[in-house]
Protein backbone atom coordinates (compact mmCIF):
# COMPACT_ATOMS: atom_id res chain seq x y z
CA UNK A 1 0.00 0.00 0.00
CA UNK A 2 2.82 2.23 1.08
CA UNK A 3 3.95 1.70 -2.52
CA UNK A 4 0.49 2.87 -4.25
CA UNK A 5 0.75 5.96 -2.61
CA UNK A 6 3.84 7.19 -3.57
CA UNK A 7 3.38 6.53 -7.34
CA UNK A 8 0.27 8.86 -6.60
CA UNK A 9 2.64 11.58 -5.03
CA UNK A 10 5.09 11.28 -7.55
CA UNK A 11 2.37 11.34 -10.21
CA UNK A 12 1.16 14.74 -9.13
CA UNK A 13 4.83 16.40 -8.40
CA UNK A 14 5.06 15.20 -12.47
CA UNK A 15 1.92 16.69 -13.04
CA UNK A 16 2.83 19.94 -11.57
CA UNK A 17 6.09 19.87 -13.35
CA UNK A 18 4.19 19.68 -16.84
CA UNK A 19 1.92 22.44 -16.00
CA UNK A 20 5.11 24.73 -15.37
CA UNK A 21 6.52 23.82 -18.39
CA UNK A 22 3.28 24.83 -20.02
CA UNK A 23 2.71 27.87 -18.49
CA UNK A 24 6.18 29.22 -19.23
CA UNK A 25 6.14 28.13 -22.63
CA UNK A 26 2.98 29.87 -23.55
CA UNK A 27 4.23 33.10 -21.37
CA UNK A 28 7.76 32.99 -23.51
CA UNK A 29 5.62 32.43 -26.79
CA UNK A 30 3.23 35.31 -25.86
CA UNK A 31 5.69 37.60 -24.75
CA UNK A 32 7.87 37.29 -28.15
CA UNK A 33 4.58 37.87 -29.75
CA UNK A 34 4.34 41.53 -27.75
CA UNK A 35 8.16 41.98 -28.42
CA UNK A 36 8.47 41.41 -32.10
CA UNK A 37 7.19 44.96 -33.29
CA UNK A 38 10.04 46.59 -30.88
CA UNK A 39 12.75 43.90 -32.31
CA UNK A 40 11.54 44.51 -35.73
CA UNK A 41 11.79 48.44 -34.88
CA UNK A 42 15.57 48.39 -33.10
CA UNK A 43 16.78 45.61 -36.25
CA UNK A 44 15.35 48.23 -38.74
CA UNK A 45 16.86 51.08 -37.52
CA UNK A 46 20.73 49.66 -37.45
CA UNK A 47 20.37 49.07 -41.59
CA UNK A 48 21.21 50.49 -44.31
CA UNK A 49 19.01 51.43 -46.48
CA UNK A 50 19.44 48.90 -49.10
CA UNK A 51 18.80 46.07 -46.60
CA UNK A 52 15.54 47.54 -45.51
CA UNK A 53 14.21 46.47 -49.22
CA UNK A 54 14.91 43.17 -49.37
CA UNK A 55 12.50 40.07 -49.44
CA UNK A 56 12.08 37.77 -47.26
CA UNK A 57 13.28 40.47 -44.32
CA UNK A 58 16.56 40.40 -43.16
CA UNK A 59 16.31 40.26 -38.91
CA UNK A 60 20.17 40.87 -38.12
CA UNK A 61 21.96 43.62 -39.87
CA UNK A 62 24.92 42.80 -42.17
CA UNK A 63 26.56 45.90 -39.85
CA UNK A 64 25.17 47.75 -37.46
CA UNK A 65 24.43 51.38 -38.92
CA UNK A 66 24.28 53.52 -35.84
CA UNK A 67 24.79 56.59 -38.33
CA UNK A 68 20.71 56.60 -38.94
CA UNK A 69 20.40 57.62 -34.99
CA UNK A 70 22.95 60.58 -36.10
CA UNK A 71 20.58 61.20 -39.49
CA UNK A 72 17.64 61.39 -37.30
CA UNK A 73 19.08 64.70 -35.31
CA UNK A 74 20.40 66.19 -38.45
CA UNK A 75 17.25 66.38 -40.30
CA UNK A 76 14.78 67.48 -38.02
CA UNK A 77 15.70 69.81 -34.99
CA UNK A 78 15.00 66.36 -32.79
CA UNK A 79 17.09 67.70 -29.35
CA UNK A 80 15.09 70.56 -30.17
CA UNK A 81 11.56 68.46 -29.62
CA UNK A 82 12.91 66.92 -26.45
CA UNK A 83 13.48 69.95 -24.56
CA UNK A 84 9.85 70.81 -25.37
CA UNK A 85 8.83 67.49 -24.73
CA UNK A 86 10.48 67.82 -21.25
CA UNK A 87 9.55 71.69 -20.47
CA UNK A 88 5.93 70.54 -21.17
CA UNK A 89 6.07 67.40 -19.56
CA UNK A 90 7.67 68.43 -16.42
CA UNK A 91 5.73 71.51 -15.99
CA UNK A 92 2.50 69.58 -16.06
CA UNK A 93 3.75 66.91 -13.53
CA UNK A 94 4.75 69.56 -10.89
CA UNK A 95 1.76 72.04 -11.53
CA UNK A 96 -0.30 69.04 -11.10
CA UNK A 97 1.49 67.62 -8.06
CA UNK A 98 0.84 70.92 -6.58
CA UNK A 99 -2.27 71.77 -7.27
CA UNK A 100 -3.49 68.09 -6.16
CA UNK A 101 -1.13 68.30 -2.83
CA UNK A 102 -3.22 71.76 -1.86
CA UNK A 103 -6.81 70.38 -3.25
CA UNK A 104 -6.46 67.12 -1.42
CA UNK A 105 -5.91 68.24 1.93
CA UNK A 106 -8.44 70.78 2.05
CA UNK A 107 -11.06 67.51 0.86
CA UNK A 108 -8.68 65.36 3.54
CA UNK A 109 -8.59 67.65 6.73
CA UNK A 110 -10.63 70.56 6.70
CA UNK A 111 -14.04 71.43 6.97
CA UNK A 112 -15.34 73.85 5.20
CA UNK A 113 -19.37 74.45 3.65
CA UNK A 114 -19.87 72.06 0.52
CA UNK A 115 -16.86 70.15 1.08
CA UNK A 116 -18.74 66.94 -0.16
CA UNK A 117 -20.51 68.48 -2.97
CA UNK A 118 -17.25 70.30 -4.38
CA UNK A 119 -15.39 67.20 -3.73
CA UNK A 120 -17.92 65.30 -6.25
CA UNK A 121 -17.65 68.03 -8.68
CA UNK A 122 -13.85 67.55 -8.59
CA UNK A 123 -14.37 63.77 -9.33
CA UNK A 124 -17.13 64.96 -12.11
CA UNK A 125 -14.00 66.22 -14.27
CA UNK A 126 -13.15 62.61 -14.64
CA UNK A 127 -16.49 62.10 -16.23
CA UNK A 128 -16.32 64.99 -19.00
CA UNK A 129 -16.01 63.28 -22.46
CA UNK A 130 -13.00 64.68 -23.54
CA UNK A 131 -13.78 64.62 -26.63
CA UNK A 132 -16.38 67.63 -26.14
CA UNK A 133 -13.94 69.80 -24.18
CA UNK A 134 -10.96 69.66 -27.05
CA UNK A 135 -12.75 72.49 -29.87
CA UNK A 136 -14.14 74.93 -27.56
CA UNK A 137 -10.70 74.44 -25.19
CA UNK A 138 -9.11 75.09 -27.69
CA UNK A 139 -11.48 78.53 -28.97
CA UNK A 140 -10.59 79.60 -25.29
CA UNK A 141 -7.11 78.89 -25.23
CA UNK A 142 -7.19 80.73 -28.59
CA UNK A 143 -8.57 83.79 -27.23
CA UNK A 144 -6.03 83.75 -24.17
CA UNK A 145 -3.90 84.39 -27.21
CA UNK A 146 -1.97 81.32 -25.99
CA UNK A 147 -1.64 79.16 -29.50
CA UNK A 148 1.97 78.25 -30.56
CA UNK A 149 2.82 79.31 -26.81
CA UNK A 150 4.01 76.48 -23.85
CA UNK A 151 1.42 78.10 -21.35
CA UNK A 152 -1.09 77.13 -24.27
CA UNK A 153 0.34 73.19 -23.74
CA UNK A 154 0.65 73.33 -19.85
CA UNK A 155 -1.98 74.92 -18.36
CA UNK A 156 -5.37 73.56 -19.16
CA UNK A 157 -3.63 70.11 -18.32
CA UNK A 158 -2.33 71.98 -14.84
CA UNK A 159 -5.23 69.80 -12.50
CA UNK A 160 -5.47 66.23 -12.16
CA UNK A 161 -8.48 64.82 -10.69
CA UNK A 162 -7.21 61.73 -10.28
CA UNK A 163 -4.28 63.21 -8.57
CA UNK A 164 -6.44 64.74 -6.35
CA UNK A 165 -8.29 61.82 -5.78
CA UNK A 166 -5.27 59.74 -4.54
CA UNK A 167 -3.58 62.52 -2.60
CA UNK A 168 -6.33 62.54 -0.28
CA UNK A 169 -6.90 59.00 0.43
CA UNK A 170 -3.11 58.91 1.19
CA UNK A 171 -3.74 61.80 3.75
CA UNK A 172 -6.78 60.48 5.06
CA UNK A 173 -4.72 57.65 5.66
CA UNK A 174 -2.42 59.27 8.29
CA UNK A 175 -2.92 58.95 11.64
CA UNK A 176 -5.07 62.15 13.32
CA UNK A 177 -3.17 61.43 16.65
CA UNK A 178 -0.03 63.41 14.48
CA UNK A 179 -2.61 66.59 13.36
CA UNK A 180 -3.94 66.53 17.38
CA UNK A 181 0.11 66.45 18.36
CA UNK A 182 0.58 69.42 16.16
CA UNK A 183 -1.80 71.64 17.22
CA UNK A 184 -0.80 71.45 20.83
CA UNK A 185 2.57 72.54 19.98
CA UNK A 186 0.99 75.21 18.33
CA UNK A 187 1.21 74.35 13.99
CA UNK A 188 -1.30 76.08 12.18
CA UNK A 189 -3.16 74.15 9.04
CA UNK A 190 -0.38 74.71 6.69
CA UNK A 191 1.98 74.39 8.98
CA UNK A 192 0.29 70.82 9.46
CA UNK A 193 0.56 70.88 5.68
CA UNK A 194 4.18 71.92 4.77
CA UNK A 195 5.57 69.73 7.67
CA UNK A 196 3.64 66.81 8.15
CA UNK A 197 1.78 65.82 5.33
CA UNK A 198 3.80 66.66 2.39
CA UNK A 199 6.76 64.98 3.44
CA UNK A 200 4.65 61.95 4.74
CA UNK A 201 3.38 62.02 0.90
CA UNK A 202 6.12 60.92 -1.05
CA UNK A 203 5.62 58.01 -2.35
CA UNK A 204 1.98 58.67 -3.54
CA UNK A 205 3.98 62.23 -4.94
CA UNK A 206 6.65 59.88 -6.78
CA UNK A 207 3.86 57.20 -8.26
CA UNK A 208 1.70 60.93 -9.41
CA UNK A 209 4.77 62.50 -11.12
CA UNK A 210 5.70 59.48 -12.91
CA UNK A 211 1.71 58.22 -14.20
CA UNK A 212 1.53 62.18 -14.98
CA UNK A 213 4.80 62.40 -16.56
CA UNK A 214 4.53 59.63 -18.98
CA UNK A 215 0.96 60.57 -19.70
CA UNK A 216 1.92 64.10 -20.66
CA UNK A 217 4.97 62.99 -22.71
CA UNK A 218 3.02 61.24 -24.90
CA UNK A 219 0.34 63.34 -25.85
CA UNK A 220 -0.45 63.88 -29.28
CA UNK A 221 -4.16 65.45 -29.72
CA UNK A 222 -3.53 68.63 -27.64
CA UNK A 223 0.06 69.43 -28.99
CA UNK A 224 -1.51 68.81 -32.08
CA UNK A 225 -3.79 71.47 -32.15
CA UNK A 226 -2.09 73.89 -30.12
CA UNK A 227 1.47 74.29 -31.91
CA UNK A 228 1.99 75.19 -35.45
CA UNK A 229 5.67 76.28 -35.75
CA UNK A 230 8.56 73.57 -35.45
CA UNK A 231 10.45 75.18 -32.60
CA UNK A 232 7.17 74.46 -30.41
CA UNK A 233 7.00 70.92 -31.33
CA UNK A 234 7.16 67.97 -29.09
CA UNK A 235 8.38 65.00 -29.15
CA UNK A 236 5.07 63.18 -30.60
CA UNK A 237 4.08 65.81 -32.88
CA UNK A 238 7.83 65.92 -34.11
CA UNK A 239 7.97 62.29 -34.65
CA UNK A 240 4.79 62.44 -36.83
CA UNK A 241 5.82 65.54 -39.26
CA UNK A 242 9.13 63.89 -39.47
CA UNK A 243 7.52 60.66 -40.76
CA UNK A 244 5.16 62.52 -43.74
CA UNK A 245 8.23 65.08 -44.41
CA UNK A 246 10.54 61.93 -44.80
CA UNK A 247 8.11 60.07 -47.05
CA UNK A 248 8.98 56.18 -48.38
CA UNK A 249 13.01 55.85 -48.54
CA UNK A 250 13.86 56.73 -44.89
CA UNK A 251 12.66 53.41 -42.72
CA UNK A 252 15.57 52.88 -41.11
CA UNK A 253 15.90 56.48 -40.01
CA UNK A 254 12.10 56.65 -39.14
CA UNK A 255 12.32 53.70 -36.54
CA UNK A 256 15.81 55.60 -35.23
CA UNK A 257 13.16 58.45 -34.41
CA UNK A 258 10.78 56.40 -33.20
CA UNK A 259 12.64 54.37 -30.46
CA UNK A 260 14.48 57.53 -29.89
CA UNK A 261 11.17 59.09 -28.59
CA UNK A 262 10.04 56.22 -26.79
CA UNK A 263 13.34 55.34 -24.75
CA UNK A 264 12.84 57.90 -22.36
CA UNK A 265 9.69 56.83 -21.05
CA UNK A 266 10.47 52.87 -21.47
CA UNK A 267 13.53 53.49 -19.34
CA UNK A 268 11.61 55.36 -16.73
CA UNK A 269 9.02 52.73 -17.16
CA UNK A 270 11.39 49.87 -16.44
CA UNK A 271 12.95 50.68 -13.42
CA UNK A 272 10.05 51.57 -11.66
CA UNK A 273 7.84 49.27 -13.11
CA UNK A 274 6.07 48.41 -9.89
CA UNK A 275 5.47 51.96 -8.92
CA UNK A 276 3.94 52.84 -12.57
CA UNK A 277 1.25 50.16 -12.77
CA UNK A 278 0.18 50.10 -9.11
CA UNK A 279 -0.86 54.07 -9.61
CA UNK A 280 -2.63 53.43 -13.14
CA UNK A 281 -5.31 51.30 -11.65
CA UNK A 282 -5.12 52.92 -8.39
CA UNK A 283 -4.94 50.37 -5.98
CA UNK A 284 -2.38 47.66 -4.52
CA UNK A 285 -1.24 44.97 -6.47
CA UNK A 286 0.20 42.00 -4.56
CA UNK A 287 3.41 40.77 -6.24
CA UNK B 1 -5.17 90.98 13.72
CA UNK B 2 -8.44 89.72 12.57
CA UNK B 3 -9.77 86.99 14.95
CA UNK B 4 -11.60 84.71 13.37
CA UNK B 5 -13.37 81.45 14.30
CA UNK B 6 -11.83 77.80 13.92
CA UNK B 7 -14.94 77.33 10.86
CA UNK B 8 -13.72 80.79 9.08
CA UNK B 9 -9.96 80.10 9.07
CA UNK B 10 -10.57 76.13 8.34
CA UNK B 11 -13.20 77.84 4.75
CA UNK B 12 -10.79 80.65 4.05
CA UNK B 13 -7.23 78.37 4.43
CA UNK B 14 -9.68 75.64 1.94
CA UNK B 15 -10.66 78.74 -0.14
CA UNK B 16 -7.00 79.22 -0.80
CA UNK B 17 -5.92 75.68 -1.06
CA UNK B 18 -9.01 75.51 -3.94
CA UNK B 19 -8.41 78.48 -5.80
CA UNK B 20 -6.15 77.02 -7.97
CA UNK B 21 -7.59 74.09 -9.40
CA UNK B 22 -10.95 75.23 -9.61
CA UNK B 23 -10.23 77.91 -10.98
CA UNK B 24 -8.28 76.06 -13.64
CA UNK B 25 -11.25 73.46 -13.78
CA UNK B 26 -13.59 76.27 -14.55
CA UNK B 27 -11.51 77.49 -17.24
CA UNK B 28 -11.11 74.29 -18.75
CA UNK B 29 -13.04 71.90 -18.24
CA UNK B 30 -16.90 73.06 -16.99
CA UNK B 31 -16.39 76.44 -19.55
CA UNK B 32 -15.21 73.89 -22.37
CA UNK B 33 -18.48 71.68 -21.38
CA UNK B 34 -20.66 73.98 -21.34
CA UNK B 35 -19.64 76.14 -24.15
CA UNK B 36 -19.40 72.89 -26.84
CA UNK B 37 -23.42 72.53 -25.84
CA UNK B 38 -23.80 75.85 -27.02
CA UNK B 39 -22.05 76.17 -30.06
CA UNK B 40 -23.25 73.03 -31.41
CA UNK B 41 -26.14 75.81 -32.56
CA UNK B 42 -24.04 77.72 -34.09
CA UNK B 43 -22.23 78.50 -36.97
CA UNK B 44 -18.73 80.05 -36.56
CA UNK B 45 -15.67 79.65 -38.77
CA UNK B 46 -13.41 81.59 -35.79
CA UNK B 47 -12.06 84.28 -37.72
CA UNK B 48 -14.95 86.17 -38.49
CA UNK B 49 -16.39 87.83 -35.13
CA UNK B 50 -19.83 86.91 -36.59
CA UNK B 51 -21.72 83.77 -34.91
CA UNK B 52 -24.77 82.63 -35.73
CA UNK B 53 -27.12 80.90 -34.34
CA UNK B 54 -28.64 78.35 -36.28
CA UNK B 55 -30.69 75.70 -34.02
CA UNK B 56 -30.47 71.91 -34.85
CA UNK B 57 -29.08 72.77 -38.30
CA UNK B 58 -25.05 70.88 -37.39
CA UNK B 59 -27.29 68.01 -35.93
CA UNK B 60 -29.62 67.75 -39.32
CA UNK B 61 -26.52 68.20 -41.52
CA UNK B 62 -24.94 65.32 -39.92
CA UNK B 63 -27.46 62.90 -39.69
CA UNK B 64 -28.35 63.82 -43.60
CA UNK B 65 -24.64 63.07 -44.23
CA UNK B 66 -23.36 59.51 -45.50
CA UNK B 67 -20.20 60.75 -44.37
CA UNK B 68 -20.90 60.83 -40.82
CA UNK B 69 -22.99 57.66 -41.23
CA UNK B 70 -19.76 56.21 -42.72
CA UNK B 71 -17.54 57.51 -39.85
CA UNK B 72 -19.92 56.52 -36.73
CA UNK B 73 -19.92 52.87 -38.77
CA UNK B 74 -16.38 52.58 -39.16
CA UNK B 75 -16.00 54.03 -35.20
CA UNK B 76 -18.23 51.36 -33.94
CA UNK B 77 -16.53 48.60 -35.99
CA UNK B 78 -13.03 49.65 -34.66
CA UNK B 79 -14.69 49.76 -30.57
CA UNK B 80 -16.42 46.33 -31.34
CA UNK B 81 -14.05 44.41 -32.86
CA UNK B 82 -10.93 45.51 -30.24
CA UNK B 83 -13.07 44.89 -27.46
CA UNK B 84 -13.73 40.87 -27.29
CA UNK B 85 -9.76 40.15 -28.48
CA UNK B 86 -8.22 43.04 -25.86
CA UNK B 87 -10.14 41.13 -23.39
CA UNK B 88 -9.58 37.70 -24.21
CA UNK B 89 -5.83 38.44 -24.63
CA UNK B 90 -5.81 40.86 -20.96
CA UNK B 91 -7.34 37.38 -19.52
CA UNK B 92 -4.73 34.74 -20.48
CA UNK B 93 -2.35 37.17 -19.61
CA UNK B 94 -3.47 37.67 -16.33
CA UNK B 95 -4.38 33.94 -15.72
CA UNK B 96 -0.97 32.89 -17.23
CA UNK B 97 1.56 35.73 -14.85
CA UNK B 98 -1.18 34.57 -12.14
CA UNK B 99 0.73 32.01 -11.18
CA UNK B 100 3.70 31.71 -8.16
CA UNK B 101 6.25 31.45 -11.00
CA UNK B 102 9.42 32.82 -10.86
CA UNK B 103 9.52 36.20 -13.32
CA UNK B 104 6.38 36.79 -13.30
CA UNK B 105 7.33 40.51 -12.53
CA UNK B 106 9.45 40.50 -15.98
CA UNK B 107 6.43 38.80 -17.69
CA UNK B 108 4.11 41.37 -16.77
CA UNK B 109 6.60 44.45 -17.70
CA UNK B 110 6.48 43.19 -20.83
CA UNK B 111 3.00 43.00 -21.27
CA UNK B 112 2.27 46.20 -19.97
CA UNK B 113 5.23 47.89 -22.47
CA UNK B 114 2.99 48.86 -25.29
CA UNK B 115 0.53 50.64 -23.31
CA UNK B 116 3.38 53.02 -21.74
CA UNK B 117 5.07 53.70 -24.96
CA UNK B 118 3.66 56.87 -27.36
CA UNK B 119 1.18 56.13 -29.94
CA UNK B 120 2.71 57.92 -32.52
CA UNK B 121 5.70 56.12 -32.50
CA UNK B 122 4.00 52.79 -32.24
CA UNK B 123 1.73 54.11 -35.11
CA UNK B 124 5.19 54.60 -37.60
CA UNK B 125 6.53 51.14 -36.38
CA UNK B 126 3.68 49.18 -37.19
CA UNK B 127 3.12 51.02 -40.32
CA UNK B 128 6.48 49.58 -41.30
CA UNK B 129 5.64 46.34 -39.59
CA UNK B 130 2.50 46.21 -42.32
CA UNK B 131 4.35 47.51 -45.39
CA UNK B 132 3.06 45.19 -48.49
CA UNK B 133 6.39 44.45 -49.89
CA UNK B 134 8.95 44.19 -46.93
CA UNK B 135 7.05 44.29 -43.68
CA UNK B 136 7.47 41.49 -41.16
CA UNK B 137 3.25 40.70 -41.06
CA UNK B 138 3.37 39.56 -44.83
CA UNK B 139 6.30 37.77 -43.81
CA UNK B 140 4.46 35.71 -40.78
CA UNK B 141 1.92 35.11 -42.72
CA UNK B 142 3.94 33.41 -45.82
CA UNK B 143 5.76 31.84 -42.73
CA UNK B 144 1.89 29.99 -42.35
CA UNK B 145 1.27 29.57 -46.16
CA UNK B 146 -1.25 32.76 -46.99
CA UNK B 147 -0.86 35.02 -49.25
CA UNK B 148 0.94 38.44 -48.73
CA UNK B 149 -1.83 41.51 -48.48
CA UNK B 150 -1.71 44.74 -48.85
CA UNK B 151 -2.84 46.05 -45.44
CA UNK B 152 -3.63 49.88 -44.45
CA UNK B 153 -3.54 50.53 -48.24
CA UNK B 154 -6.78 47.54 -48.89
CA UNK B 155 -9.89 48.67 -48.10
CA UNK B 156 -11.33 46.10 -46.75
CA UNK B 157 -8.55 44.97 -44.41
CA UNK B 158 -7.05 48.66 -42.91
CA UNK B 159 -9.32 48.51 -40.25
CA UNK B 160 -8.47 44.79 -39.24
CA UNK B 161 -5.04 45.68 -39.47
CA UNK B 162 -5.50 48.64 -37.11
CA UNK B 163 -7.51 46.81 -34.85
CA UNK B 164 -4.80 44.22 -34.55
CA UNK B 165 -2.28 46.67 -33.71
CA UNK B 166 -5.21 48.07 -31.08
CA UNK B 167 -5.47 44.72 -29.46
CA UNK B 168 -1.60 44.69 -28.76
CA UNK B 169 -1.74 47.84 -27.71
CA UNK B 170 -3.96 47.18 -24.72
CA UNK B 171 -4.18 44.12 -23.98
CA UNK B 172 -1.69 44.47 -21.20
CA UNK B 173 -3.62 47.10 -19.51
CA UNK B 174 -6.82 44.82 -19.52
CA UNK B 175 -4.09 42.22 -17.69
CA UNK B 176 -3.50 44.55 -14.93
CA UNK B 177 -6.86 45.26 -14.24
CA UNK B 178 -8.20 41.44 -14.59
CA UNK B 179 -5.26 40.53 -11.92
CA UNK B 180 -6.68 42.90 -9.73
CA UNK B 181 -10.15 41.17 -10.46
CA UNK B 182 -8.22 37.98 -9.61
CA UNK B 183 -6.79 38.38 -6.23
CA UNK B 184 -10.06 39.93 -5.31
CA UNK B 185 -11.47 35.97 -5.79
CA UNK B 186 -11.41 34.48 -2.05
CA UNK B 187 -8.94 31.28 -1.95
CA UNK B 188 -11.68 29.68 0.00
CA UNK B 189 -13.86 29.14 -2.48
CA UNK B 190 -11.33 27.36 -4.62
CA UNK B 191 -10.20 24.96 -1.53
CA UNK B 192 -14.13 24.20 -1.14
CA UNK B 193 -13.98 23.52 -4.96
CA UNK B 194 -10.47 21.18 -4.65
CA UNK B 195 -12.40 19.43 -1.61
CA UNK B 196 -15.45 18.47 -3.84
CA UNK B 197 -13.06 17.38 -6.21
CA UNK B 198 -13.18 20.37 -9.25
CA UNK B 199 -10.24 20.11 -11.34
CA UNK B 200 -8.66 23.73 -12.81
CA UNK B 201 -11.18 23.84 -16.20
CA UNK B 202 -14.11 23.43 -14.21
CA UNK B 203 -13.04 26.00 -11.14
CA UNK B 204 -11.84 28.47 -14.23
CA UNK B 205 -15.90 28.31 -15.48
CA UNK B 206 -17.60 27.70 -12.38
CA UNK B 207 -15.63 29.91 -9.51
CA UNK B 208 -12.84 32.13 -11.88
CA UNK B 209 -15.29 33.60 -14.61
CA UNK B 210 -18.82 34.21 -12.76
CA UNK B 211 -16.37 35.69 -9.91
CA UNK B 212 -14.64 38.23 -12.77
CA UNK B 213 -17.94 39.40 -13.73
CA UNK B 214 -17.61 42.91 -12.70
CA UNK B 215 -13.96 43.02 -13.59
CA UNK B 216 -15.08 41.81 -16.96
CA UNK B 217 -18.11 44.61 -17.40
CA UNK B 218 -15.89 47.36 -16.25
CA UNK B 219 -12.81 46.37 -18.97
CA UNK B 220 -15.39 46.00 -21.57
CA UNK B 221 -17.10 49.53 -20.41
CA UNK B 222 -13.04 51.22 -20.61
CA UNK B 223 -11.86 49.71 -23.69
CA UNK B 224 -14.83 50.11 -25.65
CA UNK B 225 -15.07 54.04 -24.47
CA UNK B 226 -11.70 54.01 -25.23
CA UNK B 227 -11.95 52.76 -28.65
CA UNK B 228 -14.79 55.03 -29.61
CA UNK B 229 -12.28 57.80 -29.50
CA UNK B 230 -9.35 56.83 -31.22
CA UNK B 231 -7.70 59.72 -33.15
CA UNK B 232 -3.88 59.33 -33.47
CA UNK B 233 -3.24 55.77 -34.90
CA UNK B 234 -5.56 57.37 -37.70
CA UNK B 235 -4.17 60.53 -37.88
CA UNK B 236 -0.97 59.04 -38.02
CA UNK B 237 -1.23 55.48 -40.38
CA UNK B 238 -4.01 56.40 -42.66
CA UNK B 239 -5.46 59.85 -42.68
CA UNK B 240 -9.23 57.86 -42.74
CA UNK B 241 -7.96 55.70 -46.23
CA UNK B 242 -8.18 53.81 -48.15
CA UNK B 243 -11.28 55.17 -49.62
CA UNK B 244 -12.85 56.54 -46.35
CA UNK B 245 -12.46 52.85 -44.93
CA UNK B 246 -10.68 54.09 -41.51
CA UNK B 247 -12.21 57.57 -40.79
CA UNK B 248 -13.63 57.92 -37.24
CA UNK B 249 -15.74 60.10 -35.38
CA UNK B 250 -12.98 62.00 -33.93
CA UNK B 251 -10.66 62.25 -36.94
CA UNK B 252 -14.26 63.89 -38.54
CA UNK B 253 -14.61 65.96 -35.76
CA UNK B 254 -10.55 67.38 -36.18
CA UNK B 255 -11.11 67.66 -39.95
CA UNK B 256 -14.46 70.15 -39.61
CA UNK B 257 -12.73 72.15 -36.44
CA UNK B 258 -9.11 72.27 -37.66
CA UNK B 259 -9.43 71.77 -41.79
CA UNK B 260 -12.98 73.32 -42.36
CA UNK B 261 -13.02 75.66 -39.73
CA UNK B 262 -16.74 74.43 -38.82
CA UNK B 263 -16.86 74.88 -35.04
CA UNK B 264 -20.67 74.57 -34.33
CA UNK B 265 -20.08 71.77 -36.77
CA UNK B 266 -17.48 69.81 -34.61
CA UNK B 267 -18.92 70.37 -31.16
CA UNK B 268 -21.92 68.27 -32.74
CA UNK B 269 -19.90 65.61 -33.99
CA UNK B 270 -18.54 65.76 -30.56
CA UNK B 271 -21.83 65.31 -28.50
CA UNK B 272 -23.01 62.78 -31.03
CA UNK B 273 -20.21 60.87 -29.75
CA UNK B 274 -20.65 61.28 -26.28
CA UNK B 275 -24.09 60.13 -27.06
CA UNK B 276 -23.30 56.76 -28.43
CA UNK B 277 -20.87 56.29 -26.19
CA UNK B 278 -23.08 56.87 -23.61
CA UNK B 279 -26.01 54.33 -24.71
CA UNK B 280 -23.95 51.83 -24.98
CA UNK B 281 -22.59 51.50 -21.74
CA UNK B 282 -26.21 52.28 -20.69
CA UNK B 283 -26.74 49.01 -22.33
CA UNK B 284 -24.04 47.40 -21.31
CA UNK B 285 -25.01 48.13 -17.94
CA UNK B 286 -28.46 46.02 -18.36
CA UNK B 287 -26.90 43.62 -20.48
CA UNK B 288 -24.48 42.57 -17.75
CA UNK B 289 -26.79 43.29 -14.69
CA UNK B 290 -28.69 39.97 -15.68
CA UNK B 291 -25.80 37.99 -15.57
CA UNK B 292 -23.25 39.33 -12.68
CA UNK B 293 -22.88 37.25 -9.45
CA UNK B 294 -21.70 38.82 -6.55
CA UNK B 295 -20.09 36.93 -3.55
CA UNK B 296 -22.40 36.99 -0.72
Amino acid sequence: MLVQLTRQSDQRQIGKIIIKIVIYTILSLMAVLIVVPFIWMISSSLKESAELFTYPPVWIPKRLAFENYVQVFRIAPFWRYFINSGIVSVSVMLLQMVTSAMAAYAFARLVFPFREKLFLLYLGTMMIPSQVILVPAFLIVSGLGWVNTYQGMIVPHAVLAFGIFLLRQFYMSIPKNLDDAATIDGCGTFGKLFRIYLPLAKPAFMTLALYTFMGEWNRFFWPLVIVNSQKLYTIQIGLRYFMSSEGENLWNVLMAASFVSILPVLLFFLFTQKFYIETIVGTGLKD
Amino acid sequence: MISLSNRNRQTLSAMVLLAPSLLIFTVFSFGPMIYAFFLSFMKWDMMSPNKSFIGLANYQALVNSPEFWKNTFNTFYFAIGTVPGSILLGLVMALLVNNKLRGRVFFRGVFFTPVVTSTVAISIVWMWVYHPDFGVMNQLLQWVGLKPQRWLADPVLAMPALIIMNIWKHAGYNMILFLIGLQNISPTLYEAAKIDGANSWRSFKHITWPMLGPTTFFITVITFNNAMKVFTQIHTMTQGGPNNSTSVLMYLLYQEAFRNFRMGRAAAIAYFLFCFIFIITIVQKKFSDRKIYYEN
